[in-house]
């Protein structure tokens, strides 16, 4: 059982004489899931990377089975038995799931000319029935949901016999019952000897699912032990060199709930999402949304925010009734969307540019728009949030995603919002920039501002809100206070409906 | 994300001193280009001020599309009907003129096609959301068959002193009249593009259409704008051949929406939109029409002359290309 399958040894990466990696060691052994923590920009990925063949290292061993192997390119990796689950998704979204798993190693006749369908629709059944998820080989990727295309994309890797499986941030998209599947395929795996590398910033999961955790920070590997030796607080000490999980701790705030709500949502109704939701926010309360993905969570902030069709009830900021976009933005109304890459930010642009986007009105001065002013008001932002970066002008693709989600908040900080809709703010953010975000986000309503909150990491979620909403399938079953609210398991069965 | 989360790994782009080679391609080319020809046919008349002025002349028109151009492309979008709409203004504003609106009335006519023409096309992309490669395409075909059934083919001369003094192929002191019509736009199209809220709302438009409309921007009124843009530049263009040739021709511009994207692209601008820069554009036009002046002075014939100007075209864009990421 403990025999190691991978060992990597004093590994040096840099990029333009910026060392990423500093003797970083990782070793796998067969058939364990090992986690692989640290905070964004620590060197998990850029190690991984290594691993797969998609950047070469500078310095250092890497054996597979005991023997020194290098890898030049991701197909040699491949041929080793390795396979990486992006979590950007790597599929052709026009192509079906079948064509999509076999891509580049289709079955063949025997002139090696000629795509064998049947065969190959046939292989991609089987690899998928042993998910218990109805996927139909012949679908169009591009039909799927997120899910769904996540568990093609692990077919995939398995469809080329990997003996190593390194899995980045796989819950991410995922919903409970598929995180659920996730786990027993990774439980069955071990059992078949496969191993598994886990990268992710969620503590339970790990806990619940991997044997070993590596930290790693600034290149290094800090910490490896067994899962059942570490406790929480040592490994988020290992990752950050300090204790900063007070911020993940629940807060009771004094909020005047005999104040005027803010914003008031009244039967809100929209086509297929959300039936009949009302609900109140005061000034300087902090509302979280609890549901499962797909619940109509998401559909609810974009009603409110204007960016998506109501189709019954009303929304009211202050008395007044919002209809469109610009009126919520007018309002006072702020989101920062779920997805901070296509919905948020605008990447290849730099920093102040993406901040004064929803602002641009306030930076005209006599039709031109004011840079300098935009430069300084960007440089208050980077101050105010801590938002690690060269400068004003450094185009934001180049930033970690703690960094980037910080700038999304400051472009709707800049309005001064009445209400501040967060959707998923935390997702794919390391455990520093999220404990900052959830104090920021408490100052925000300290300051008198009326905030709702969206996540999937119930932690976070009973960490920063003062009220819950319980959303089931586009209605709110259930209005708590955090105060009556027991304990995590509690609101993971009361999400369940 | 993780993979975007590391130090980026690769130099973005090569640096020699303090000059960034690949955003400035197009200088670096027109300079090479300039000194080429001032070496090989200086002694032919290249380098006559007559020449330069010819060139800067004739390469009026594609820089005002050009320009117009860089707008659309910037958006995320493409307009092929450029040069059939330059054709169709060319042709009524001198119908108008004939027929006894005079010179305003003539130039209103003209730019109303462009406004028209540009509003067809916008509301098709926009409102049905068809990719405006395809829309403009079919616009393209559509408005040059329209160019050809106007007048049966016939030229519209125009005689109108006011139209030969602003459009005409004279100068103002020694400059050419139709040169300083390219300036004047490339000044206001950089400062629209660069410096006021519209030009960001362009470039957000195309570097990100979701992130910008979570951001509060109409990106559909945005998209609407830029094809009124090109609309209105084309038909200036095409008033702006009429009065070179003194004649409004149905086949004005045939080429043009190519020659524009190319000078576009030389320019610097990202042909998938987000990022766009006028004056790239401007020396990418100037630099389009000084090769083809060059190769004409070489003494290259037509045939020739548009195997090298291709050639170069898909060198200067492949240097000027950002590494993969």
């Amino acid at each position: 059982m403990s025999t190691d399958v991978l060992t990597m040894r004093d590994i040096d990466k840099a990029f333009n004489g910026n060392p990423v990696l500093r003797h970083a060691g990782f070793t796998l052994r067969k058939g364990e899931c090992h986690a692989l923590m640290g905070e964004n920009g620590a060197g998990k990925s850029t190690l991984m990377k290594i691993l797969t063949g998609v950047y070469q290292r500078d310095a250092g061993i890497v054996q597979i089975d005991g023997q020194d192997v290098s890898f030049a390119a991701p197909r040699d990796a491949e041929a080793a038995g390795i396979a990486m689950i992006f979590q950007e998704f790597s599929l052709i979204p026009t192509l079906t799931v079948a064509q999509n798993i076999f891509l580049g190693h289709e079955p063949k006749r025997g002139n090696n000319i000629f795509i064998r369908d049947a065969e190959m629709i046939r292989r991609a059944h089987e690899i998928l029935r042993e998910f218990g998820e109805n996927i139909d080989p012949r679908s169009r990727v591009e039909d799927l949901s997120v899910g769904a295309k996540q568990m093609v994309e692990i077919a995939k890797a398995l469809s080329k016999n990997a003996r190593i499986i390194v899995m980045d941030e796989p819950t991410a998209s995922l919903s409970e019952s598929e995180v659920e599947t996730l786990f027993r395929l990774v439980n069955q795996w071990k059992k078949q000897g496969i191993s598994i590398v886990y990268i992710s910033h969620r503590m339970a999961e790990i806990y619940q699912i991997c044997d070993r955790i590596t930290a790693m920070r600034d290149g290094r590997d800090m910490l490896t032990a067994d899962t059942s030796d570490v406790t929480m607080e040592e490994l988020i000490r290992a990752m950050l060199g300090s204790d900063s999980t007070a911020a993940l701790d629940w807060v009771a705030r004094d909020v005047d709930m005999t104040a005027a709500p803010v914003l008031e949502v009244e039967n809100l109704r929209v086509n297929g999402y959300v039936d009949d939701v009302s609900f109140d926010v005061r000034p300087g309360e902090i509302l979280g949304l609890a549901g499962l993905t797909g619940s109509g969570r998401t559909e609810i902030v974009e009603a409110i925010f204007g960016i998506r069709q109501i189709d019954g009830g009303s929304v009211r900021i202050d008395g007044h009734s919002v209809r469109s976009n610009r009126d919520a933005i007018e309002a006072g109304v702020g989101l920062v969307p779920g997805d901070r890459r296509t919905q948020g930010l605008i990447l290849d642009h730099s920093l102040r540019d993406n901040v004064i986007l929803p602002n641009l009105a306030r930076f005209t001065r006599n039709l031109f728009v004011g840079d300098t002013t935009a430069r300084a008001a960007s440089d208050r932002h980077i101050a105010d949030l801590k938002i690690k970066c060269e400068g004003p002008e450094q185009e934001v693709y180049l930033l970690s995603g703690g960094n980037q989600q910080k700038i999304v908040l400051a472009k709707w900080l800049e309005r001064k919002p009445k209400v501040l809709i967060l959707d998923e703010p935390t997702i794919g953010v390391d455990i520093g920039a999220k404990s900052e975000l959830v104090r920021k986000v408490r100052e925000i309503a300290d300051a008198g501002t009326a905030v709702v909150v969206i996540s999937s990491e119930f932690e976070e979620l009973l960490a920063i809100s003062d009220r819950l909403l319980i959303i089931y399938d586009g209605s709110v079953i259930g209005n708590m206070n955090r105060k009556d609210v027991q304990s995590e398991e509690a609101l993971h069965h009361a999400v369940q409906g | 994300m993780q993979s975007k989360a590391d130090p980026m790994p690769q130099e973005r782009s090569f640096h020699l001193g303090r000059i960034n080679w690949r955003e400035n391609i197009v200088y670096i080319c027109f300079a090479g280009v300039l000194l080429f020809f001032a070496v090989t046919i200086g002694d032919k008349g290249f380098l006559t001020v007559s020449n330069l002025f010819n060139i800067a002349r004739t390469t009026a028109m594609i820089a005002v599309i050009s320009i117009a151009m860089t707008f659309i492309i910037s958006s995320g979008e493409l307009d092929l009907s450029v040069g059939s709409t330059a054709a169709l203004a060319a042709l009524v504003s001198a119908l108008a003129i004939q027929a006894g609106y005079g010179f305003v009335g003539g130039v209103i006519a003209g730019l109303l096609c462009g406004v028209a023409v540009g509003l067809v096309n916008g509301f098709f992309v926009t409102a049905l959301s068809i990719p405006s490669f395809l829309v403009t395409l079919g616009m393209m075909q559509l408005v040059r068959g329209i160019d050809m059934r106007i007048t049966y083919t016939n030229p519209v001369p125009v005689r109108n002193e006011t139209f030969d003094m602003v459009f005409g192929p004279g100068t103002i002191g020694v400059v050419p009249t139709l040169f300083l019509w390219a300036v004047a736009v490339a000044i206001l199209g950089h400062v629209v593009l660069r410096y006021t809220p519209f030009g960001r709302q362009v470039l957000a438009t195309g570097g990100n259409r979701e992130a910008a409309r979570y951001s509060g921007i109409n990106t559909k009124r945005v998209k609407i704008i830029c094809f009124l843009i090109t609309g209105v530049g084309a038909a200036l263009a095409g008033m702006l051949w009429t009065g070179m040739m003194g004649t409004a021709r149905y086949n004005f511009g045939e080429g043009a929406e190519l020659a524009a994207i190319a000078a576009v692209i030389l320019g610097g601008t990202s042909l998938f939109g987000g990022k766009g820069t006028i004056i790239g554009t401007f020396v990418g036009a100037l630099l389009i029409g000084t090769i083809n002046n060059g190769l004409i002075i070489m003494g290259l014939d037509v045939s020739e002359q548009m195997m090298v100007a291709g050639a170069i075209i898909v060198l200067a864009v492949a240097f000027g290309k950002k590494p993969s990421r």
